[in-house]
């Protein structure tokens, strides 16, 4: 009998999706989406600049809200068809806004008429 | 952080010791205005950061790479008030590089480059070897040989951390704002060296940063000239990337 809970409990821990990963985190995505206003700023500002100054991180953490906030269209309503808004009204909060709110709340805002 | 930011010390006092105290400069030091903001811009660069709408303290970016740790407290309330500015201790010596650094690079975005954990210095060291020792003098430069070729021999491979570099200046650091060469020694050089004239505007393109100038000037040198060859591949390759990323980006849009 105990032996058997203790066999359920290793499946449940195994089965276990860790919570603390980086791609479920509201910080990261108020960084990422700061991160794509920087990239397209400078892309505006001087021809070249962007791809000079951008590293793999930078634009690998721009893609991950780019692609995020693209993911969240094709499931929920919007009020904008344009992933660039939805990064807009991300990137205006302040880091420090993340430890108030949730990865799925952001979205839902960044879409609010 | 390793321990309490309240015991670094006041980054003006860590200036004045390394100007001062190291270098020779005449105290006090507010009366190198051009210095200090020269060395300030650098600063800003090795350690960048932002601040909220309406606040004074800067908060580290999160964004750039942090190479000099800072940290910022107001010295009193109210939006006109200034940061008394502390460095981490540990990051003292990054900072003496960083300035022998923008003295013979001469662009705080350059030396940001060279002092990246993972830079690769041997190109831009054999730039400036190719430029600064085959010259014959050196010294109207304010540039002391010896010193200069222990600098460059070292920039490759020291622990930029844990080593300071040799300072390579007569006297004080004429190329930061100060002398006649007014910013960039390489560009001044690159100017004045007779054999390397051919790539002259390429590289000068290139090390100010503007790859598009450089493309263009890459793609009309002739030359025979080994070094030359090398840069202009380095040069259509990297305009490539860059072209490759910018037409990315409009394609997102």
């Amino acid at each position: 009998m105990k032996y058997a809970r203790l066999l359920t409990l290793c499946i449940l821990g195994l089965t276990q999706v860790p919570t603390a990963n980086a791609a479920n985190d509201p910080e990261t995505l108020i960084t990422a989406c700061k991160e794509v206003i920087d990239i397209y700023a400078s892309r505006d500002e001087q021809r070249f600049l962007a791809g000079l100054t951008t590293g793999p991180s930078e634009a690998w953490r721009a893609g991950y809200c780019v692609g995020v906030a693209n993911e969240y269209r094709r499931h929920y309503e919007c009020g904008t068809n344009n992933w660039y808004e939805q990064a807009e009204r991300i990137a205006e909060l302040p880091v420090s806004f993340a430890s108030r709110t949730s990865v799925e709340e952001l979205l839902e805002m960044s879409c609010e008429l | 952080m390793s321990y309490n930011s309240h015991d670094w010390p006041e980054l003006s006092r860590v200036y004045e010791d390394l100007l001062c105290g190291a270098i020779g400069l005449s105290k006090p030091l507010n009366q190198h205005g051009k210095l200090l903001n020269s060395l300030n811009t650098l600063v800003s660069a090795l350690s960048p950061s932002t601040k909220n709408k309406g606040e004074v303290e800067r908060y580290p970016s999160k964004t750039k790479p942090i190479i000099v740790q800072l940290d910022w407290a107001p010295l009193s309330w109210g939006a006109d008030s200034r940061n008394r500015v502390l460095i981490n201790p540990d990051h003292v010596t990054l900072l003496w590089n960083g300035i022998m650094l923008q003295g013979v690079f001469g662009e705080p975005k350059l030396v940001v480059e060279l002092m990246l954990p993972k830079a690769d210095r041997k190109p831009f060291v054999e730039w400036a070897k190719q430029l600064f020792l085959d010259r014959q003098s050196l010294a109207g430069l304010g540039l002391l040989r010896q010193e200069l070729i222990s600098f460059l021999e070292k920039l490759p491979v020291v622990d930029l951390q844990k080593e300071r570099l040799p300072n390579p200046f007569a006297d004080t650091l004429p190329q930061m704002g100060l002398g006649h060469l007014n910013g960039n020694v390489l560009k001044a050089l690159a100017t004045q060296t007779a054999a390397l004239s051919l790539g002259d505007s390429m590289m000068t393109h290139y090390l100010a940063g503007n790859v598009e100038k450089a493309y263009e000037a890459a793609t009309q040198v002739q030359t025979d000239n080994a070094l030359l060859l090398r840069y202009r591949e380095l040069i259509l390759r990297e305009y490539q990337r860059a072209k490759e990323f910018d037409d990315l980006l409009d394609s997102f849009r």
